[in-house]
Formats: C-alpha cells, sequence, structure tokens
C-alpha cells in the first residue's frame, strides 16, 4: 500500500473515536472522543506544544495526546514538553473534565507511517532522550512498537494490531501541507465548482485554500495556511496551463500566483436559471483528466488510470 | 373575470381563504358534484437562501422576487406585513387569471410559504418555476417524516399515496425499469400500509410520496390535508384555519428543527471555539446495488435532475467511490462516501441541509424506498419532534 501520511493518520483515529459506518468504532466503545485538534496548549515557562490530536474518555477519566510524524526524526524540545503535560493542562486547553476522585491517566503517543526507517529513527530519538512515549506505526495495520499507554485498556487496544482500510478512512482532514498537488487537487475542483455556482466570482488563491482545506482551515497554524495556500496556487496554475484552460481564467496577466489572485471558472450562464449541461460535462471530464494527470506525473503511473470517473 | 381584490394582512387572507372554502363545501353540498381542486387551498413550503442579499428581510425578499419572477410574467405586490407578498400570475396579454393569485408569507427567513386557490395545474407550474431558481428548493419530506405526521398530536392518518420510479437509475434498461403508483385514501390505509411493511420486496419499493391527515378533528369545520413529499399540501374541506394551523404550527417547526438544528446544527462538521471537531456523518443505509458502482454513481452525481448534485468521482477501492460533490442548486459542498450498502455523507458547516432531505427523499422515491437515515445521536434524522 501507499505510504501513509500525516492526514490519513489522524483521520484514521479520529474515525476510530467516532461511530462511523466505514472505520472500527474501537475507541469509540471506550468512550473517546476527539477533544482538540492542533489547540495550543501553554507552559508556566511561556512555552507551549500543539499536539496534532487530543482524544479523551470520560468513562475511562483519561485523556491522550498524538503528534503524527512522517519523518525520521523527533522534535526534541516539544517532546520534552509533552512529558510534561498534566491532566490540568489538558482541562483547561481541551475542555476536556477529569475526575479526580478517580484514577486519572494522560497520554502522549507518536504516530508514524510503518516504514523501518521512520520507526526506527523516532524510537531512537524517543529512547536518547529517556521518553516513555508509545509509538504506533500505522500501516494496514496499527501496532505498538515501543512504550505503553497509561490508561490500560487504551494500552491493550492498540498493543493488538488493529486493521485499518485506509482506503475508507473519513476525510476529515482533507489535506495537508505535505499532500501532493493531486491529492489536493479534488478538493480545490469541488471549491471551484462550488464557488462558480453561488455566483461568488471571481475568487482568490487564499479563498479557495481554506475552502478545500475544509473545517479544520480555522485551528491550522498560519504557516501550513501559507503553504496550503502556495500549493493550492500550483494546483489552479496546473490546471489552467492545461485540461482546465478554457474553463479557468485569471484575472490578471501577471506570470506569478500569489495569495490574492483571483480566479474565475467560466461554465454557468449568467443568470444561474438554467445549467449548460452540454458545457458542465466538458467540464466534468476536464476536471477527470486533470486530477488524473497530476496523480500520474506524481506517482510515476501511467496516465488514464480511471480512478477518477466521468460523472 | 377579474382577480379578487388582494388580502392586505396575513390574517385577512386566512379568512378570506377560509371563506372561499367554506362556499366551496356549501357549494359541493348543494350540486351534489365534486370538483376534487375546486375551492381547495394548496400551500407550498419553500426552502431559501437569501443570505448575502442585505439586512432589512422586506427589501432583499422583494428585490429578489422581482428579479426571479419577471421573466415569469409574474407581478409582485408588497402588501401590509412587510413579509407578506401577492404573486399574480398573467398571461402572455398581460391578464390576470381570475385564481392566479399567490400569496408569499415569508415571516420565517428561511421556509417560506406560498398559498393559492389556484387550481393544480397552475400552482405546480409556478412551483416548479420557483425551485428551478438559485437558492430557492422545495421543502423535501422523506417517508418516516410524512408518517410521523399522521401519527403526531391533533392528527387522524386518512390515507396514503406512493409513487416510486427507478427511471434515473435504470436508463438504457428497461428490463430494470419499475414503476409504480398508489392512492389509497380511507380508514383502512393504515391497515393497508401495514401489511406492505411486512413484504420486504413491496418496502423496497414504496415509498410514501403523500399522506393524507385530519388535522384538529375537534373542530368544528373538518379538512382534510394532503401532504406531499414536495412541500406541496392541500386542504380538502371547510377550514382554512386547520390548515393553517397544520403548516405553521407543526409542519414548518418540525422540518425547521429538523433541517436546522439537526443537519445543519447538529450534524455538519464543523470546528468549535475550542479545537473541537463537531458534527457527524449522515449515514444513509439501502438494501444493495443493482448496477455497478459506477453506473450508480453517475445517476446520482451528473449535475442534473432529479438529484441536482454535481461530483468528482474516485474509486477509492473497487466496490466504494468517494465523490466530492456540489448541490447544483446553492452551490454548497458535500462529499459522499459510497459503498454498496452504505453512503456517508459529510456535511460541511454552511452548507445547506436541504440538500440532505432533497438527495434522501428522492433516494427513496427512485432508488430504495426502505432507505433509513441516521447521524451521531439520532437513529432516524427525519422525525418530527418528540412534542410534536
Amino acid at each position: 500500500m501507499d505510504r501513509v501520511g500525516n492526514v490519513a493518520m489522524l483521520n484514521a483515529i479520529i474515525g476510530r473515536c467516532q461511530n462511523e459506518p466505514f472505520v472500527p468504532n474501537d475507541l469509540f466503545q471506550l468512550g473517546y472522543t476527539q477533544i482538540a485538534i492542533e489547540r495550543p496548549v501553554a507552559f508556566a515557562d511561556g512555552k507551549e506544544v500543539v499536539p496534532d490530536l487530543a482524544i479523551g474518555s470520560g468513562t475511562l477519566n483519561g485523556a491522550c495526546c498524538f503528534e503524527s510524524k512522517t519523518g525520521r526524526n523527533i522534535d526534541a524540545p516539544q517532546a520534552r514538553k509533552y512529558a510534561q503535560l498534566t491532566p490540568q493542562h489538558l482541562e483547561r486547553y481541551c475542555r476536556f473534565t477529569l475526575d479526580y476522585t478517580r484514577a486519572v491517566t494522560v497520554d502522549v503517543g507518536y504516530l508514524c507511517p510503518d516504514d523501518a526507517e521512520c520507526v526506527d529513527g523516532i524510537t531512537m530519538d524517543l529512547d536518547r532522550e529517556g521518553l516513555p512515549f508509545p509509538l504506533l506505526p500505522v500501516g494496514a495495520q496499527i501496532a505498538l512498537a515501543r512504550g505503553r499507554f497509561n490508561e490500560p485498556q487504551l494500552h491493550s487496544l492498540f498493543a493488538t494490531r488493529l486493521t485499518m482500510d485506509f482506503a475508507k478512512v473519513p476525510p476529515y482532514y482533507h489535506f495537508d501541507k505535505v499532500s501532493r498537488l493531486f491529492e489536493m487537487a479534488p478538493w480545490v475542483v469541488q471549491s471551484l465548482v462550488a464557488f462558480a455556482q453561488q455566483g461568488n466570482i471571481p475568487f482568490r488563491t487564499a479563498a479557495i485554500a481554506a475552502d478545500a482545506y475544509g473545517p479544520l482551515w480555522h485551528v491550522t497554524g498560519a504557516g501550513q495556511q501559507n503553504t496550503v495556500i502556495k500549493k493550492t496556487g500550483q494546483v489552479l496554475r496546473a490546471a489552467m496551463v492545461k485540461e482546465l484552460k478554457s474553463f479557468l481564467e485569471r484575472a490578471d496577466a501577471k506570470k506569478t500566483v500569489n495569495r490574492n489572485t483571483e480566479w474565475t471558472l467560466r461554465y454557468a450562464n449568467a443568470t444561474g436559471n438554467a445549467y449548460p449541461f452540454q458545457r458542465l460535462k466538458s467540464l466534468d471530464k476536464a476536471c477527470v483528466r486533470f486530477v488524473n494527470r497530476l496523480e500520474s506525473e506524481e506517482l510515476g503511473t501511467l496516465p488514464g488510470m480511471w480512478r477518477y470517473l466521468f460523472p | 373575470m377579474q382577480p379578487h381584490p388582494p388580502a392586505r394582512t396575513k390574517e385577512a387572507m386566512i379568512g378570506f381563504f377560509q371563506d372561499r372554502m367554506q362556499s366551496g363545501v356549501a357549494r359541493y353540498a348543494g350540486e351534489k358534484k365534486q370538483n376534487a381542486d375546486e375551492g381547495a387551498a394548496k400551500t407550498y413550503m419553500l426552502e431559501t437562501d437569501l443570505t448575502g442579499l442585505g439586512d432589512n428581510r422586506h427589501d432583499r425578499t422583494l428585490a429578489f422576487l422581482r428579479g426571479a419572477l419577471a421573466p415569469l410574467h409574474c407581478e409582485i405586490q408588497e402588501l401590509h406585513d412587510e413579509t407578506f407578498f401577492l404573486i399574480t400570475r398573467r398571461n402572455a396579454r398581460g391578464e390576470a387569471a381570475r385564481q392566479d393569485q399567490f400569496y408569499l408569507q415569508a415571516d420565517d427567513d428561511r421556509f417560506w410559504f406560498i398559498h393559492t386557490l389556484a387550481k393544480s395545474e397552475r400552482a405546480d407550474r409556478l412551483h416548479q418555476e420557483l425551485i428551478r431558481l438559485p437558492k430557492v428548493d422545495s421543502a423535501w419530506f422523506p417517508t418516516e417524516f410524512l408518517l410521523d405526521l399522521t401519527r403526531a398530536r391533533d392528527n387522524i392518518f386518512r390515507g396514503f399515496s406512493s409513487r416510486f420510479d427507478n427511471a434515473p437509475f435504470a436508463q438504457g434498461d428497461e428490463d430494470r425499469r419499475a414503476e409504480f403508483s398508489l392512492k389509497l385514501w380511507g380508514k383502512l390505509a393504515p391497515t393497508v400500509l401495514d401489511a406492505i411493511n411486512q413484504s420486504d420486496v413491496l418496502r423496497q419499493h414504496i415509498a410514501v410520496s403523500g399522506v393524507r391527515v385530519h388535522h384538529r378533528p375537534a373542530s368544528e369545520d373538518m379538512v382534510l390535508d394532503d401532504v406531499n413529499c414536495f412541500g406541496k399540501v392541500t386542504a380538502f374541506g371547510a377550514s382554512f384555519n386547520s390548515h393553517y394551523d397544520l403548516m405553521a404550527y407543526q409542519l414548518r417547526p418540525a422540518y425547521r428543527q429538523t433541517i436546522v438544528d439537526r443537519i445543519e446544527g447538529e450534524l455538519a462538521i464543523g470546528v468549535g471555539d475550542d479545537h473541537q471537531l463537531t458534527g457527524a456523518p449522515i449515514i444513509v443505509r439501502h438494501y444493495g446495488l443493482e448496477q455497478p458502482i459506477e453506473q450508480f454513481v453517475r445517476a446520482i452525481f451528473n449535475g442534473a435532475g432529479p438529484f441536482r448534485l454535481w461530483g468528482l468521482a474516485s474509486m477509492i477501492l473497487d466496490d466504494c467511490a468517494r465523490v466530492y460533490a456540489v448541490d447544483m442548486h446553492v452551490g454548497h459542498k458535500l462529499t459522499f462516501d459510497l459503498s454498496p450498502t452504505i453512503i456517508r455523507i459529510e456535511l460541511p458547516k454552511g452548507s445547506c441541509g436541504n440538500t440532505i432531505a432533497r438527495f434522501f427523499t428522492l433516494f427513496q422515491q427512485h432508488y430504495a424506498a426502505n432507505a433509513t437515515i441516521s447521524g451521531g445521536r439520532f437513529d432516524a434524522v427525519f422525525r418530527l419532534r418528540e412534542d410534536a
């Protein structure tokens, strides 16, 4: 299978906390729900960590923060801060109430793709720092590679090899700053068509990026946002050059694309009273060709795999 | 014949319609013959979204109506109430037909009523033209919503109609084409419906497309209301008051609660102030596919009717597709994950919940009459509120 990215890893954990039909709901069964996404947690020394995801269970009276890594290293200062995390931090920043008359647990788990270089690199870094955090390599299965969770039932769950069909993971995160252009393209195309249908033209690169990124845009850091806007510009430029040339127009003739570049998708008639279906069908096909081409270019596969269907 | 002078207020309209319905019943009693449509009041419930067209409700409604209805030979007249308008349909010679007066009641910003005594054919035509406009859609009532209405307080179940036509899914394959229609009025209707529900095959193909209820049975003047799945309610009898009570105090609050509070409020996916993901996916379960999933997807997401959804479809597995969809009606986004028996819908915060009602109602009417819809804490999304 393709290497699992941050987006799929986080979506998998969120999905398991929901009562989803397409992914196992084992975390949901333990009472876990996601309590915060990319919520900064501040410490007394003025420093902060931003866990990618925090989940909590009222039933088990515990919470767990997840940090996903796609490289071979951890951010050591960040990991040391995670070691200082207390239940009070989670209560304060994640608005999660714990019952101190019972045992309370706080965990930090690392997620990484299931490839040896990642697993070994992160394991060595955590060992070097003397940190006990569990590491969960994520591939066709989620399996605990090191450490243990403080919450016994959470540990038991991850100690067994959990199966995961990543094709069916729900798209809470649509993509992130390291996603490839073909992974972003369907979301960008969807936003373009939606904006055009609303008569909301012209639209700026930054607005398209925010819309395509989805509901998590507002909690995403500025660094991630800027990269996503830049990459959205790359997607749009690629679309305009080839397949969507006759649909997508730029409001100016400048060569560079930036966050304020204005785009227009022309296929609907001005009144919006009637849909020009022939034109819409051409747009459909152009969109499919466009996403297919990006995918074949980036993955090095043959073009025209028809993963994307003509509607 | 000249049209009736317009009622200036909602109360005057109710009085006028009440008189007309009572005189219709008296005429029927005298003549001993019935024209089912004569004297019957019709109310259409529409869903609208005029956000972005200005803050003043009266002005934006009027501006929208004038802009949208001028090409349809309709004249808009402002009445005494600021959210109450009269639409008069004129023929090609500019004459107004006697009964082609449509009162538009926009006191609820989102869910409008159009009341008329016009004949069904002409009223339906205007309704069809209105819902083709951007920002306007019908209200859509799935089977369980309609059946719940028959069980709600002050209502007695008096009949149902059923229509099923799988044409959108059987294009080019006449062998698979299934068409069915049924109307059953009277006290035996609930018994027949129970019998239908005992059969898996019938349940799969008999979607309830309308119900007849006797609302406020204790009131002096009787009225029977035919509630159609696309938001049309026809009142037969002598009491417009009872009909109006059903529409304004039972049907609309229940529908508003389902669309606005449940779907857009609780189920739409968003992120709260505390960085918490809110909402839950909406799950449609059905009996299974009769054709390859690619054909199934194309039938729904081709941008045309009846579903009016466009989508970029990706096969994520041999039998699973993800569709990056746009509702062509309002230009809002939704994401669909489709497997052979389950459709998972992710509606982003800010998207229109009526799209879900339209999709699910039409899915029942054209594909799987016994499909169910759930999401989050709701085992059935389209239920009337408990106290209805």
